[in-house]
């Protein structure tokens, strides 16, 4: 599907073009789109709300989004920082609309820790450690960190996505990391 | 079937994709072409709410003065719309500090082109008793209110960030669009007129623009 956009800017990522060529009437991208985003969207979801069946729902609500967006889509434009832009978005209206908070504790994924070795088993406890220290950052620094850190964004698309500058993403992110590092400094030195 | 921690269920896809086929969305051609339509009848309805209140009125400005107001009027709008509407190649929108800048500084760019050229003739920045500028008002909003509707619905649920920023941008540019018909039909340039008249009414589309982009730009449950 990728290979049949000759005319847009090469550079582009797959999911850009994919989703120029749904814009432009390829009614047939979206499912590789789907492919594409889904994941990486679920997990940024289930890491904000902890919980499968309402990551669920945000992910159908901010793909279905991007669908009805198709008109406005600006050929060449970036779609990572759109898609979690939107997510952000409908994730705290989604915790409004409950009046719920935001749950402190680990992820709730059913899976014990019964038969894991040692060494996956501090790994796990050093990831929730982490996961905790996220979750008392405030929401500007914790979402910066994650589209960075954790999603994989550039600064300028982090940025982008939230709404800000450059400048500021870098600060944030810089922030959340010294408070993980302080809390958690001497884990993350490992043994000498 | 069982389904990866870490992944979203196999249902999901069938599910979304269903609804995807169920909600047929217009391409990016289709929805240029409709965009062009509705921009046209917008201004086309400012146009004639203009000459149906208002009209050209030149006396007593010179010719000169009447173009150089106007047409300068004319720049900055065109900059104001296409910043206002236009997203700078990015879904996301342009960044809150741009649009609080295009609104804040659009009136002030505005007033400082009608002051500076119309201090150059003579007579023209004195009092006018009779006109403190309310019929300038209704006019601006009558004119402004348009176009300010148009840009709402051509953005409508598509800004995740900002879009009371967003939509107070847009009532500026919309306002900015009637500063140039207005000025073309008014030729008082005493300062107390020009707040009230010509200033005030870009202060109120913005804030209606703020109002009602808060919840039409917004991004909502579908």
């Amino acid at each position: 599907l990728v290979a049949e956009a000759p005319t847009l800017d090469p550079s582009l990522s797959e999911v850009d073009l994919l989703m120029a060529r749904y814009a432009a009437g390829d009614d047939r991208c979206f499912a590789a789109l789907y492919d594409l985003l889904a994941p990486r969207l679920y997990t940024f979801l289930l890491r904000r709300t902890h919980d499968r069946a309402r990551a669920e729902d945000l992910v159908q609500q901010t793909l279905l989004q991007m669908h009805c967006a198709r008109a406005r889509f600006l050929p060449g434009a970036h779609v990572l920082p759109w898609m979690y832009a939107i997510a952000h978005r409908l994730a705290i209206d989604s915790f409004r609309r409950e009046r719920r908070e935001v749950p402190t504790s680990p992820r709730r994924d059913g899976h014990g820790h019964g038969e894991i070795a040692d060494e996956v088993l501090e790994a796990k406890q050093l990831a929730e450690n982490i996961g905790r220290e996220l979750e008392r950052l405030p929401d500007s620094q914790r979402i910066a960190f994650e589209l960075v850190k954790l999603e994989g964004l550039s600064l300028k698309e982090a940025a982008e996505s939230l709404g800000t500058t450059v400048t500021s993403v870098k600060l944030r992110t810089h922030r959340a990391y010294e408070a993980i590092r302080s809390v958690l400094g001497d884990v993350l030195k490992g043994p000498a | 079937m069982t389904t990866h921690p870490d992944l979203p269920s196999h249902e999901l896809k069938e599910k979304l994709l269903a609804r995807v086929r169920d909600t047929p969305r217009l391409s990016t051609s289709q929805f240029r072409a409709r965009a062009v339509v509705i921009l046209a009848l917008a201004l086309s309805l400012s146009a004639a709410f203009f000459y149906w209140r208002g009209g050209l009125r030149q006396a007593p400005r010179p010719t000169i003065l009447v173009l150089e107001t106007a047409l300068g009027a004319f720049v900055i709008a065109t900059i104001t719309w296409w910043t206002a509407l236009g997203r700078g190649g990015s879904m996301v929108g342009r960044p809150a500090r741009v649009l609080v800048s295009l609104a804040v500084l659009t009136p002030v760019a505005l007033f400082l082109w009608k002051v500076i050229w119309s201090t150059q003739d003579a007579g023209m920045m004195g009092a006018w008793s009779e006109r403190p500028g309310f019929r300038c008002l209704y006019l601006s909003l009558a004119t402004g209110i348009w176009p300010l509707l148009a840009m709402l619905a051509l953005r409508e649920g598509t800004d995740p960030n900002h879009p009371a920023v967003t939509g107070a941008a847009m009532g500026v540019a919309a306002a900015a669009c009637a500063w140039v018909f207005v000025d073309l039909w008014c030729p008082v340039a005493y300062v107390p007129h020009l707040m009230l008249g010509h200033v005030l009414p870009m202060a109120i589309l913005g804030s209606v623009g703020a109002l009602l982009g808060r919840f039409l730009l917004r991004v909502r449950r579908i």
